[in-house]
């Protein structure tokens, strides 16, 4: 299933095992080579002619030193029985073992050679020195000798230098494919994610998103993580776009409906007012009292009604937009400035921004939304409290947030806050807040309710930065 | 007749391949000498062909000896007694030198093979007092060769390239023999009454 991590291993071991073969053949050639110039059989030629000439030597020694004894060629150290108690080792081991004539290395490194003779009063000690040979020396060499010779014998050299060579190339090697199907697995799997995402993207699940989170992606700044992070933005940009064309079709839509209804209702209420005007007129001066106070009802409710209609001629009119760049800090102080004084009890915060660049939006609409924020926060706040209203950019993106201390919004407003309804409440028609979004997306902004800062309700206006700052 | 005599010259072949063994497993000797009692087996070489070998190449060899004593012939030992002797041989004088390293070090110098092994079967001893005036006993001489100890200097440690070569490199090797011998019954009032 994951092509790219299974290519990227072909490719590893098409790209390493021959030079890999090559490699281990070559060293293998060269370790026999060098093997043939093994000194171990040399050494035990040499090892073994060392012994016999040492002992050729030896041999003669004895043989000189007996003979030069015996003609009395050699001067003797003689040690009586009396003073055994002062004699060395060496003369009293040949005195306890017995026998009758012994020879013997002396000197600190076996460089003379001593003649034990056994007599009746004690034992004739007859010395000779070998010169520079030191016996002892020649015996200790030898020993070292035939211990390698062994020790070379004892293990095949030639398998333990290959056998090592390969298991130590072959573990690398394996360390280097471990990694490499780590490397590859690492970057295969956000591929893999990239792939899928675009896969529901086009299968039309817009809510799809590759997560970023997670141990191994998080972090990433190499152009895989570039592609992941515009990937999820396309996405969400998106999924808002969706939203906002879904939300501005069903204003459409509710527009026509208003313009249809405030046609009708017009036609209608015309008629219906002349009429009781005219039945007025014609009643006789006994009935007309009574028949003005109703006729004065049915007119208060017919301007009511002609209200009403205003509103959705005003909701479904469409003029167009001027689009031009202003400073929203400017426009938002003029605001605040112009509603404040209907509102004594409440405290109007404004945290402006200094170098919050220009927006470009339909100034007069603009005003309108934040009238309709504004005062819908007033409202909610009753006669004292604080509303604050911040500032700021974001994404590239101007944003003015209004919070209010009011109550809130109740679970029921949220589920319809956007859309039109018809309020019979004494002020406003319940159209406001439907008007303010659809005038904030057709400037390119949005209008989106988020956590109030002041245990109230908040609104986030976001509005397209002006591309001539 | 034929297969009488086959079946008869198959019984000596079969007599005759089984008897070294069986002499060798009865020919441990025991005397006392003061309040030890010490090892005799003068048929023994027990120094192998590869000890020989070692020796001559001017290594020393060491064996290990157990010694056992049980109740019966093939009885579980009562008592144990472990003796090393090490033997080596001088390469000019081509003589041998053997040491017995425990209880007491004793060594001695200038022997021939079989003065050597005797000296050290010699050394080998069980004290008599541990030992009931009248009870049977047997005495069983279990011996081995001790793997080879190297002498050549090697002050650095080995690097992991050595001891892998050394792994990979390394011949088969048989592990060394462990022999017996076996004597008795014997009884402390019988080596008293013949001393």
């Amino acid at each position: 299933m994951n092509r790219i991590r299974s290519k990227l291993i072909v490719a590893f071991l098409a790209a390493t095992i021959v030079p890999l073969v090559a490699t281990v053949y070559i060293m293998t050639s060269l370790l026999e080579r060098s093997l043939s110039y093994a000194t171990t059989e040399e050494l035990d030629r040499l090892s073994e002619s060392l012994h016999e000439t040492a002992l050729d030597y030896y041999q003669q020694a004895r043989e000189d030193l007996k003979e030069d004894a015996k003609a009395g060629a050699v001067a003797h150290r003689t040690m009586l029985l009396a003073n055994r108690a002062d004699w060395p080792g060496p003369s009293n081991d040949f005195w306890e073992s017995g026998e009758s004539e012994r020879f013997d290395l002396a000197g600190s490194g076996g460089e003379d050679l001593e003649y034990f003779v056994r007599h009746e009063e004690g034992v004739w000690v007859y010395t000779q020195r070998f010169g520079k040979v030191r016996m002892d020396e020649i015996t200790a060499q030898y020993r070292s000798a035939r211990e390698l010779v062994d020790l070379a014998k004892a293990r095949d050299l030639r398998r333990g230098l290959t056998t090592t060579l390969i298991v130590l190339v072959a573990a690398v090697w394996i360390v280097s494919l471990a990694w490499l199907i780590y490397l590859a697995t690492r970057m295969s799997h956000p591929i893999q994610q990239l792939t899928a995402g675009l896969s529901g993207l086009a299968a039309g699940n817009l809510a799809t998103r590759i997560p970023v989170g997670r141990a191994g992606l998080a972090g990433r700044n190499d152009e895989i993580g570039q592609a992941i992070a515009a990937f999820n933005h396309t996405a969400a940009q998106l999924e808002q776009n969706r939203e906002r064309l879904v939300y501005l079709t069903q204003i459409a839509s509710w527009q026509t409906l208003a313009r249809k209804m405030a046609h009708e209702l017009k036609n209608s209420l015309t008629p219906i007012r002349l009429t009781v005007e005219e039945i007025l007129a014609r009643q006789t001066e006994a009935e007309r009292p009574f028949m003005a106070q109703a006729a004065q009802i049915v007119v208060n409710e017919i301007e009511s009604l002609e209200r009403r209609v205003r509103a959705f001629s005003e909701f479904s009119a469409e003029p167009a937009i001027r689009l031009s760049g202003f400073d929203l800090n400017a426009v938002l102080e003029e605001r605040v400035s112009f509603l404040s004084p209907g509102h004594p009890g409440i405290d109007y915060q404004i945290t402006a921004d200094p170098n919050l660049p220009h927006v470009r939006a339909d100034a007069d609409r603009i005003k309108g939304i934040l009238n309709n924020l504004l005062e819908n926060a007033a409202e909610a706040i009753g006669t004292r409290g604080r509303i604050l209203s911040t500032l700021y950019m974001s994404d590239g993106q101007v944003v003015v947030e209004i919070h209010d201390s009011g109550p809130g919004l109740s679970e029921e407003a949220l589920k319809t806050l956007f859309e039109p309804t018809i309020t019979f409440k004494a002020r406003g028609m319940g159209l406001g807040l439907s008007i303010a979004r659809k005038d904030a997306l057709v400037c390119g902004g949005d209008l989106l309710l988020v956590d109030g800062k002041l245990e109230g309700a908040g609104f986030r206006l976001v509005l397209p930065r002006n591309p001539r700052n | 007749m034929r297969a009488s005599t086959i079946m008869t010259g198959a019984a000596l072949v079969l007599l005759i391949s089984v008897c070294p063994a069986i002499s060798r497993a009865e020919s441990l000797k025991v005397h006392l000498n003061g309040d030890q009692l010490h090892m005799e087996a003068h048929d023994l070489r027990f120094l192998s062909q590869a000890a020989l070998a070692r020796l001559h190449d001017g290594a020393t060899v060491i064996y290990r000896f157990r010694l056992l004593v049980s109740a019966s012939r093939n009885g579980n030992p009562t008592a144990e007694y472990t003796y090393h002797c090490v033997f080596s041989f001088d390469i000019l004088e081509e003589k041998y030198k053997v040491s017995r390293q425990e209880p007491g070090y004793r060594t001695a110098s200038h022997l021939s093979e079989s003065a050597a092994r005797d000296l050290c079967l010699d050394s080998l001893t069980i004290p008599a007092a541990s030992m009931g005036a009248n009870t049977p006993f047997w005495i069983s001489m279990e011996y081995q060769m001790e793997d080879r100890q190297s002498s050549v200097d090697r002050s650095e440690s080995p690097s992991v390239l050595d001891s892998l070569v050394n792994i990979f490199g390394q011949k088969k090797k048989d592990p060394q023999p462990v022999d017996m011998l076996r004597g008795g019954p014997y009884r402390m009032e019988d080596f008293r009454k013949a001393k």
